[in-house]
């Protein structure tokens, strides 16, 4: 019994001492070797393509649907958006709603085309050249006077849709700008 | 009581050399948002465009303060402003300055070549981590660069030149390049952990040094005096400085004395 309480005395002191010398090290941090590796989810540009066509086609019509409904309930784009272009959209659509504007008729677009795709892993990048058509639209305020006749009516567009997540085929809207180069849709 | 305190150091056993090129400035978003609520409300900023085959301000020859002709005309494309137009007006013709086409009498377009007197200054190219990379996990680069006015004189009169980089294209050294539009940014500017997929960043899938090259494609836009900034035709593509860097797998060595107390140790 005299022998055991004395090993648990120094066991307790060794402790105290390692612990006073920062010898007592929290749990190892383990560093990857290597990426939790999947394969690419497009075997050709050709694919991405085909997907960021899908996407973006259900992206616009989304749209279309909240901008009928005056710029309400636009976090259903939250399918078709990553969280940074949900966050623009949410906000460009607010102003609609704040300015009492909703729309009529269909977005369309043509002229899709690859600038760039980063296909290597299975977390795809594509962004793609497209040209928005909104003239099949009407932007109505409240009292239904067409307010809209200014705008654009075409307008290139640079894409960037991302996987949705790693390893999955389908992509989502990560950010659309105004093309400023070479204007491809007139 | 302990002779030498030792360290366990998860140290990356690299070499590299960075070969800084001419800093700068700051970054700037390259173009303006547009998503399809923008486009559906008219407040998508198609400013600065570049059109086929250029177009150029009807009066931008005219001496400082003389004006120009006020009157819209040709097929370009700019600024509209669905506040001001007139219902009804197409939004090619709702324009905030005149236009005409190109190469029209006494109005030839501005081109990126007559820009002889005005060069942007070359963005850097930097890396996280800095000098080295881990094979299989992504490898973050980024640029500095800003938008950057010059002022100097345009086919004979004072004139400010403002460069914008709109678009970046890397080449990874392993046979791989990319082109970006967005100059990317650290890891801690992205609120994202260290490894994390970036816009801009690329795996490495084996050992090795590698080369990496940046070029950014800049857009350039002109203005005499108080003028309208108006798009020079075509763009101008710069090298970046090059980085070499050395790709490898995390090593875990035993160091003795941490940094502070020997700096020559391996790893610091």
């Amino acid at each position: 019994m005299r022998t055991r309480r004395k090993v648990v005395k120094i066991v307790v002191a060794a402790t105290a001492v390692l612990a006073l010398a920062g010898c007592v090290q929290p749990p190892p941090r383990v560093i990857p070797t290597s990426e939790p590796s999947s394969a690419p989810v497009f075997a050709s540009d050709a694919a991405a393509l085909a997907a960021a066509k899908k996407a973006y086609a259900s992206y616009l019509a989304v749209s279309d649907a909240v901008a009928h409904d005056g710029g309400s309930e636009s976090e259903r784009l939250a399918t078709w958006d990553s969280k940074a272009q949900l966050k623009r959209d949410e906000k460009s659509f607010a102003a609609m709603h704040a300015d009492g504007h909703r729309t009529t008729g269909s977005s369309t677009f043509s002229n899709l085309a690859l600038q760039s795709s980063e296909l290597s892993s299975g977390k795809a990048e594509v962004v793609v050249y497209v040209c928005l058509d909104i003239s099949k639209t009407t932007l109505l305020d409240d009292s239904g006077t067409d307010v809209g006749s200014g705008r654009p009516l075409t307008l290139p567009l640079e894409v960037s849709l991302v996987s949705r997540q790693t390893g999955s085929p389908s992509l989502i809207i990560d950010r659309s700008v105004t093309w400023s180069g070479t204007d491809f849709c007139s | 009581m302990v002779g030498h305190r030792f360290l366990l150091v998860t140290a990356l056993l690299f070499t590299a050399g960075i070969h800084a090129g001419a800093g700068i400035v700051t970054s700037d978003p390259p173009t303006g948002g547009c998503s399809t609520a923008d486009a559906l409300n008219g407040t998508c900023n198609i400013d600065g465009q570049i059109n086929d085959g250029g177009v150029t301000l009807s009066g931008h020859k005219n001496a400082p303060g003389s004006g120009g002709s006020g009157k819209s005309s040709g097929t370009g494309k700019s600024k509209p402003d669905p506040h001001t137009c007139p219902p009804g007006t197409p939004a090619v013709e709702c324009s905030w300055f005149s236009i005409i086409p190109p190469g029209g009498p006494g109005n030839p377009a501005v081109t990126i070549n007559d820009l002889k007197n005005f060069r942007p200054v070359p963005g850097t190219d930097h890396m996280q981590p800095n000098g080295w990379m881990v094979v299989g996990l992504d490898t973050n680069f980024y640029s500095v660069v800003g938008v950057e006015i010059q002022n100097g004189i345009l086919l004979g009169q004072s004139a400010s030149v403002r460069f914008t980089p709109i678009s970046w294209h890397w080449t990874y050294g392993d046979a791989t390049a990319a082109t970006r539009s967005t100059p990317g940014a650290t890891w801690a500017a992205q609120g994202i952990p260290e490894f994390d997929p970036t816009p801009t960043s690329h795996v490495y899938t084996a050992d090795g040094t590698y080369f990496i090259d940046l070029s950014i494609t800049f857009r350039a836009e002109y203005k005499y005096a108080t003028g309208n900034w108006t798009p020079v035709v075509g763009t101008i593509t710069l090298p970046a400085n090059r980085l070499e860097a050395s790709a490898g797998d995390a090593k875990t060595v035993l160091v003795n004395h941490d940094c502070a107390q020997n700096p020559s140790g391996p790893g610091c």
